[in-house]
């Protein structure tokens, strides 16, 4: 069993260490490489499995198989009591397989393939343990990335009058066109299910019922980034129109999980939903128009974002399956290593100057304040960068310092040394990937110039975040809790603008509702008056002209013969 | 006891019908129409029973007045000025078209066809619902050009025979309002384009050929007595249902095709009213066929111990599957080459 996980973790950190030197090589000499197999030819479009090898397919895919071999390495000890231990590396292991054929293919066709298998097998990981309640989170994740798989459906549906299902090579020489167009608008609301966008976010916290380890897998690097990749490769055939809308659902995202982490008190969905900020990040720096930009934000986030994650699951192996924050507290003195690690990643999570998130963020915020664009994306942009601050700072005032207020009975400690390498072989990586990537990707530098005061925006906006979040930490008995003051407003935004009411609720009430409605008034009413009851008259009548067709031949013929006698008296 | 007239009669009876598409003078068609109505009459009779010479009577009855009216107004249009009918819009035409409306069936004029029909077995059936319909309707195609009437004909016979099929217990006349509505969309389909009469009348008679040959296999005549055929086998009751949907145009079989042709065909020459009219009263065909087929679409049942013979007919499996799986199989071929 053990020999099974091992000996994956090998082979992923062997592909992952060899595709990154091709990727670099790859980069450096500006190669790209395409294998194509042709399936079958119906009627004169080609369904083909595409193989695509750059220097963006090779780097992503190095960076998954590095981070879910730390993650197969971690989960040796954090699932070590697991009876079925087989079953979930295996499905972790195909989960790595669909992101990576969705990753090689450039083809709609092949990528769906890729697509329908993250979908099935998150749902599968969701579920994985077996209560009511991971039931109904990976009912609401399969659900919502099913819309995704029928947009994606949808497109290849539109794209069968171009000949062949290979996107990338219409997506420039078809931009304009209102297919294209068309095909687009799919692929963006595929993209914003995966990537877990607006109307459908609440899918992302509830995945939290999965395992931690697949947690870190799956919203680091694999899952939730399958749709901003899908939209990097598809950047080039996006309208001015599509990429506004995009940059508004985007940046509403970014800024609603920001606020409502702040409200979370549950250890991995605070987390999570730090992930849904990012995404929205990326979403909106890609709407704004640098895809480069995106995908060096995506590698950044899918190290740290996997870091904390498997950081919070190692304080959660250690407070017995206790992820509340309250709990929490003074952890530093228990677990050093760990929470070195978690300050380390939230750091660069906030974009602490010379930390890996640095570079990609703040490259990201200086890049939008040198567009040319409303106050409205200036202003949303900076607050959410103050929230991510604060969230961050406030998780770590409650549960690295202060007080400890655990359970009395308790053996939190750092005693875990598999999971400790486990993400000790990630920690060079998140302190120092951001430098090493920007170095390499960005080989002209992208020309910032900008006065005083915008160029401190984000420094200024880091401060205050960190003061929120510190005042926000402090939970103290004697006060008055704010947030039952302002009921409503926390409310509102610690559910996440109400979304998972909506997604769950609002999806499946109504729709019954009005189904009930229409059974009474349609089905059994009206329908069924007009339909089967006075069809009957149909068959009265039958009946009755039935009559005529009973021998009178002669009847019949004389009136032929007056027919006729008619025509010729009109010649 | 082997009859030999019958085989010289149906062969008359071929030849007979390609002397009327052959011929160039329509002096010579109406004695093809002659010969194929004296040709067919020896065909049905049966001296063991009395109602085969009932319906030849009144197919002779009603297939002579429609040549004496078809002769008639040959003579009358040689009398006038114009001697070529397809260049005027009179009514001569009109009348002509009439004889031969009546010839085939068609509505205003079917009075005589389920009668006809009742007293026949499924061989001359067969005949009067297929090979019949090809002399006249051939020289239908050379005739139009009264579009108006054409239109009325093709809608009085789509609605009639769906509300007379409605009422029908005997297979038999069913079939038979199932063809008068045959006939209507064959007459559409020929309003633009001739060619897609042709597929519509070929794929029609597979089809007819399918139903009629289980019908005769197992000697079936009424609605009741289909149990037969569904207590004895499950993969014959399949055929039957899929044979039915075929006829009834379905999309995945192939008596679709021609319909599909043909909608499309008259709907890109702006014969809105028409389809629509057409496809709505062919809905009332395929009520009733699906209500024969009832029993065996409901796929749950029980099989009679003694088990009834299949027909192995190699021929029938194959005529089979050209009804059942020839549009998909149509739409797939070309790709493999």
């Amino acid at each position: 069993m053990m020999k099974l996980l091992y000996s994956y973790f090998k082979l992923f950190l062997f592909f992952s260490i060899f595709l990154f030197i091709m990727g670099l090589k790859f980069m450096n000499k500006n190669y790209s490489m395409m294998i194509e197999y042709e399936v079958l030819t119906l009627n004169s479009s080609s369904m083909m499995m595409v193989i695509l090898l750059d220097w963006m397919s090779l780097l992503f895919m190095s960076f998954v198989l590095f981070i879910s071999s730390m993650v197969i390495y971690y989960s040796a000890e954090y699932m070590a009591e697991e009876k079925n231990l087989i079953r979930f590396i295996l499905l972790v292991i195909l989960f790595v397989l669909s992101m990576m054929l969705l990753i090689i293919s450039p083809n709609m066709i092949s990528i769906l393939l890729g697509w329908d298998g993250l979908g099935l097998v998150s749902y599968c990981l969701v579920i994985y343990y077996q209560n009511m309640k991971s039931y109904n989170a990976g009912m609401l994740t399969a659900l919502s990335n099913r819309i995704g798989d029928v947009a994606i459906l949808m497109a290849i549906a539109w794209m069968m009058n171009f000949g062949s299902w290979n996107y990338i090579y219409y997506l420039e020489m078809m931009k304009g066109d209102s297919i294209m167009e068309m095909i687009s608008y799919l692929i963006v609301l595929a993209a914003m299910t995966k990537s877990a966008q607006i109307p459908f976010s609440s899918w992302l916290p509830a995945a939290m019922a999965a395992p931690t380890p697949v947690s870190s897998l799956v919203h680091s690097s694999t899952l939730v980034t399958a749709g901003v990749y899908l939209l990097i490769r598809f950047n080039f055939s996006l309208t001015d129109n599509l990429l506004y809308l995009l940059l508004f659902v985007a940046s509403m995202t970014m800024f609603m999980s920001g606020l409502a982490a702040n409200f979370e008190y549950d250890l991995k969905k605070i987390i999570a939903l730090s992930t849904l900020s990012q995404l929205g990040l990326m979403m909106s720096i890609l709407a704004l128009g640098s895809y480069k930009l995106t995908f060096f934000h995506l590698l950044v986030h899918a190290l740290f974002k996997a870091l904390l994650f498997m950081c919070a699951g190692n304080i959660i192996h250690n407070m017995m399956n206790c992820q509340d924050i309250r709990y929490m507290g003074n952890l530093m003195e228990k677990m050093p290593m760990t929470c070195t690690f978690f300050n380390i990643c939230n750091l660069s999570l906030c974009g602490l100057p010379f930390l890996s998130g640095f570079f990609s963020k703040d490259l990201i915020v200086e890049f939008m304040s040198m567009n040319y664009l409303n106050i409205y994306i200036y202003i949303i942009m900076y607050i959410s960068i103050g929230l991510t601050v604060s969230y961050s700072f406030r998780l770590s005032y409650y549960s690295l310092i202060g007080d400890f207020n655990f359970l009395s009975l308790n053996v939190v400690s750092e005693l875990s040394m598999i999971m400790l390498k486990g993400m000790g072989g990630l920690i060079l990586f998140v302190i120092f990937s951001g430098s090493l990537l920007e170095w390499v990707m960005f080989f002209e530098p992208i020309f910032i110039c900008l006065p005083m005061v915008m160029k401190l925006m984000a420094l200024i906006m880091i401060i205050m975040g960190m003061f929120i979040g510190y005042e926000v930490a402090k939970f103290k008995l004697g006060y008055s809790l704010k947030s039952l003051k302002f009921m409503t407003f926390s409310l509102f935004s610690s559910l996440m603008w109400n979304m998972p009411l909506i997604s769950t609720l609002g999806v499946n009430y109504y729709p019954l509702f009005l189904g009930k409605v229409y059974t009474k008034i349609f089905d059994q009413g009206w329908h069924e008056y007009y339909g089967g009851k006075n069809l009957k008259l149909l068959a009265k009548f039958s009946q009755v002209s039935q009559s005529f067709s009973r021998s009178h031949l002669k009847i019949y013929f004389l009136l032929l013969i007056l027919w006729v006698v008619f025509l010729l008296l009109n010649i | 006891m082997f009859k030999f007239y019958k085989i010289l009669f149906l062969n008359i009876l071929f030849f007979s019908t390609l002397i009327v598409i052959s011929s160039y003078s329509w002096l010579s068609m109406w004695m093809g129409l002659e010969i194929n109505l004296l040709s067919i009459l020896p065909l049905m009779a049966n001296p063991k029973n009395l109602y085969p010479s009932e319906a030849a009577m009144k197919y002779f009855i009603t297939q002579t007045l429609a040549s004496l009216i078809l002769l008639f107004s040959i003579l009358l249009s040689m009398n006038m000025k114009e001697f070529l009918p397809q260049n005027s819009s009179n009514m001569l035409i009109l009348i002509i078209n009439s004889s031969l409306f009546l010839k085939a069936g068609a509505a205003p004029f079917h009075a005589w066809f389920p009668e006809v029909i009742e007293g026949l077995n499924w061989e001359n059936c067969l005949l009067m619902m297929t090979w019949q319909k090809i002399a006249p309707m051939m020289i239908l195609i050379h005739n139009l050009n009264m579009f108006f009437y054409l239109s009325w004909i093709i809608l009085i016979s789509s609605i009639l025979s769906g509300i007379y099929g409605l009422n029908q217990t005997s297979l038999r006349k069913i079939l038979a309002y199932s063809s008068i509505n045959h006939i209507a969309w064959m007459l559409s389909s020929m309003l633009n384009f001739k060619l897609i009469w042709l597929l519509y009348f070929n794929i029609y008679v597979i089809l007819v050929f399918n139903l009629i040959m289980i019908f005769k296999y197992f000697n079936i005549y009424y609605m009741n007595q289909l149990n037969l055929i569904f207590n004895s086998n499950k993969l014959l009751n399949f055929l039957f249902m899929a044979n039915f949907l075929s006829l009834g145009g379905l999309p995945p079989f192939l008596g679709f095709l021609p319909k599909w042709l043909t909608i499309m065909n008259l709907t890109s020459n702006q014969f809105y009213s028409l389809t629509l009219i057409l496809i709505i009263s062919t809905l009332i065909t395929l009520f009733f066929y699906i209500r024969l087929t009832f029993s065996s679409f409901l796929l749950m049942k029980v099989e009679s111990i003694f088990k009834s013979k299949i027909i192995g007919n190699f021929w029938f499996f194959s005529f089979n599957f050209i009804s059942l799986a020839g549009l998909l199989t149509y739409a797939m071929i070309p790709n493999f080459f």
